[in-house]
């Protein structure tokens, strides 16, 4: 079976080959080594600088996580609580299983490892996107100097048709595996043999909602409320609700009558930055919408009713909290769950066991605090306030990836 | 009201568009109203949904629709329990949701003659032998049908001596075809099959033998759709082309329908259009504001029956697109609005972290 390595070296190459290839294997890089972070950061300037990154934001996004100061910053946190008495080793060959669709967050992840001195495997899906071959081709680049040439030794970025062979035979040599594709993929690659030390980090399907405080949103003068809906409005719609991340229920939590005057105000505030930002449904979205706005309205517990033509407009649909753990509505394409909540305490019943994200607004520090210390189940792993639903951080789905991606030597 | 049954006496064609309009809306209003008083769902839909009315509608176009992926959501019948005589799936391959379809009995017969009298415009009286471009294995499960054995079976009864093509394996038979075809040497044979099976497993496969059979004079029914034509590039036209240059008939009839309107299909007619006949009409409509788009545009496909008695189908919005041409004035001489279908909507594509890696990448 072939396999096609996309960079830093395109080129077809058999197992045989890699294997024999991987055997050899040294690992001599150290974690947070000078040079993997000057690498990151040259290939954070050139990611930048590409043309395409202004109609990309997920690009200069990337290409902004990437810079120098906030891999310092990763260097420095991790440092900060690492113990005087370990010392810290990659773990040796990371596989990593891309997700399919258009999404940078693996190569967040690659980044990490690639800090921890791992040397890594990354499988990306055949049906590559435009987003995804400019990173692999500034990666290509940069690799081609001379100083940087031990990536060519040590990182490779492949594809190849989905092969349960292929799939073992990496699984065989990780040391780690970074499972990204959700539930069905984490299922597939939990059934290949590894070695019986080998650790998984897998990232299965999550959801994520928002909760506003009625009363605080209710206090913002209209320029504030339109700033932190248009907060809202990136969170939810930068990848067309389909993130993990982004928000697809929001919840308002106030008094009754709170709680009614918000949302309607915030449907307004979010219909107005979808025509600032000149936002409408494509044909596929307008279509699911409609199934969405129909499917509701044949279950009828909900208080107002609905205009199907509303390809340009956000819509929101009431759900009832006792039914909300029930509830299989697909909220995609300007679809959002609506739920009133009295309480921020609510939310614990209601919580399901894939929740990743809360993204908030209006609650202080001390709320969420206690929200947090009194949540009763294994969920919900990120709280994070309006806008910044997407950004990735070194703790993700309740992971310290960096923590995870280096070897503790314990030296007594 | 001029019922189904004497309806079916007529030719399907024969009515201009006003005259059509006037009579289906009075089924189409029954049936909104049939539907509204036994499906919970659908009722709650008519009410929460501020531009549908149950009662209120006087023309073809304010029959309330639904997006008919909603068959893939919901149970939606207007029956009891005990009345389901049949439950038609669609095939769903692709995704596993598959759309249900309640039939009684009174539905399935009218689906079967609603059929009857649109092929009989086009085959005749008389029963020719047939060739069916599939495998008899398809038809074994009788209890649930899927919409290609349904479609199979609704098929053979217009015609006689019924070869199947195909093995279990999807290889032609082209030993048990040439001993077929010389028990009626030179006769009218009427041919169907799915669109995408003919093209793969017939004519590619004498493609592949270098052979050609001359069946002159006879007929092709095809149909099923074009997505999987579509993605090799293969047009309307290149199949026909194809079936001439292969099998010498120049008879071939396209026609679009769907399970969840069984029976009131839409037959190409020798121009290359689509015909809507006296049982159902079509409407397209704009994605953005599904208001109805004029003749000439290219919109959203929005289907209409008088047969679905026993579920809320009457009135569906497709996810496919088309365009009407005309109405009424067609060269083939059939009355009332004919067009083409121009595609699928692309499918929603899952973005994000939590994607389909299990869907088959391979090509």
């Amino acid at each position: 079976m072939n396999i096609q390595i996309l960079a830093p070296t395109q080129k077809a190459i058999t197992q045989t080959k890699f294997k024999e290839y991987f055997e050899d294997s040294l690992f001599q890089i150290i974690p947070f080594e000078q040079k993997l972070l000057n690498y990151l950061s040259s290939l954070s300037s050139h990611l930048i600088k590409r043309k395409e990154s202004k109609l990309m934001p997920e690009l200069m996004a990337l290409g902004f996580w990437l810079r120098r100061s906030n891999l310092e910053k990763i260097k420095k946190e991790f440092f900060l609580h690492a113990k005087k008495s370990v010392i810290n080793k990659p773990r040796g060959v990371v596989f990593h299983i891309a997700p399919k669709n258009v999404d940078t967050i693996f190569i967040y992840s690659w980044a990490l490892s690639f800090l921890s001195g791992n040397h890594n495997i990354v499988r990306i899906s055949s049906s590559g996107s435009s987003l995804i071959s400019i990173i692999l081709d500034e990666i290509s680049a940069l690799a081609d100097t001379q100083e940087y040439d031990f990536i060519n030794q040590t990182q490779s970025f492949l594809t190849y048709a989905r092969n349960d062979d292929i799939n073992s035979f990496f699984s065989q040599i990780a040391n780690v595996r970074m499972i990204w594709g959700g539930d069905e993929t984490v299922s597939i690659f939990k059934q290949l043999k590894t070695k019986p030390n080998t650790k998984d980090i897998c990232f299965a399907n999550k959801e994520s909602i928002a909760c506003i405080k009625s009363s605080a949103y209710l206090k913002l003068d209209e320029e504030r409320s339109l700033k932190v809906t248009e907060d809202f409005y990136n969170d939810s719609y930068w990848f067309d609700q389909m993130a993990c991340s982004s928000p697809k229920f929001i919840f308002f939590m106030g008094s009754k009558k709170e709680n009614i005057l918000c949302s309607s105000l915030f449907e307004k505030s979010l219909n107005r930055v979808l025509k600032k930002k000149d936002h409408y449904e494509d044909i596929t979205a307008s279509v699911s919408k409609l199934k969405n706005i129909f499917l509701a309205a044949s279950k009828k517990n909900y208080l107002k009713s609905y205009d199907p033509a509303s390809y340009d407009k956000a819509t929101f649909i009431d759900i009832n909290p006792e039914e909300f753990l029930n509830s299989t509505m697909k909220c995609q394409s300007g679809t959002f769950g609506k739920v009133f909540i009295e309480d921020i305490f609510d939310l614990d019943y209601v919580l399901k066991d894939n929740f990743q994200t809360l993204v908030y607004f209006g609650f202080s520090h001390s709320e969420l605090e206690e929200f947090i210390h009194s949540n009763t189940k294994t969920s919900i792993d990120r709280v994070v306030p309006f806008g910044q639903a997407l950004n990735f951080d070194k703790t993700w789905d309740g992971h310290d990836l960096m923590n995870e991606l280096v070897r503790h030597v314990n030296l007594i | 009201m001029l019922s189904v049954q004497e309806l079916l006496t007529r030719d399907p064609y024969e009515l201009g568009q006003k005259e059509k309009e006037s009579l289906i809306l009075e089924h189409l209003c029954a049936l909104t109203k049939r539907h509204f008083d036994n499906s919970v769902e659908y009722q709650n839909i008519l009410e929460s949904i501020d531009y549908f009315s149950a009662t209120n509608i006087s023309t073809v176009e304010e029959v309330p629709y639904l997006p008919v992926s909603l068959f893939k959501e919901l149970n939606l019948k207007s029956i009891k329990e005990e009345d389901i005589f049949k439950t038609l799936t669609s095939s769903g391959t692709t995704s596993q949701m598959v759309s249900k379809i309640f039939l009684d009995k009174e539905t399935a017969s009218l689906q079967t003659k609603t059929l009857a009298a649109i092929m009989k415009s086009y085959l005749g009286n008389t029963r020719n032998p047939m060739i069916i471009v599939d495998c008899k294995s398809i038809l074994k499960d009788s209890k649930i049908f899927s919409a290609r054995g349904a479609g199979i079976l609704g098929m053979a009864t217009f015609g006689r001596n019924h070869f199947y093509l195909l093995n279990d394996d999807m290889t032609p038979d082209f030993k048990g075809l040439e001993e077929f075809l010389e028990k009626f040497p030179y006769q009218k044979i009427f041919i169907f099959g799915f669109t995408f099976m003919i093209w793969l497993h017939f004519l590619k496969e004498l493609n592949k033998n270098n052979q050609t059979l001359d069946l002159k004079n006879s007929i092709i029914f095809h149909g099923g759709g074009w997505k999987k034509l579509e993605h090799l590039g293969i047009s309307n036209q290149l199949f026909k082309d194809e079936i001439e240059k292969c099998l010498n008939i120049e008879n071939v009839h396209n026609f679009y329908g769907m399970v969840e309107q069984v029976g009131s299909i839409y037959v190409e007619c020798e121009e290359g259009y689509l015909h809507a006949p006296v049982f159902s009409d079509i409407i397209i409509r704009d994605f953005k504001t599904w208001k109805v788009l004029p003749i000439g545009s290219h919109g959203v496909v929005q289907t209409l029956s008088i047969i679905p008695l026993s579920y809320p189908g009457h009135s569906l919005l497709t996810e496919d697109m088309g365009i009407i041409h005309g109405v009424d004035d067609c060269k083939c001489g059939k009355k009332g609005k004919y067009f083409t279908i121009s595609g699928r909507i692309p499918k929603v594509e899952v973005r994000g972290c939590s994607d389909t890696y299990t869907e088959s990448e391979a090509p």
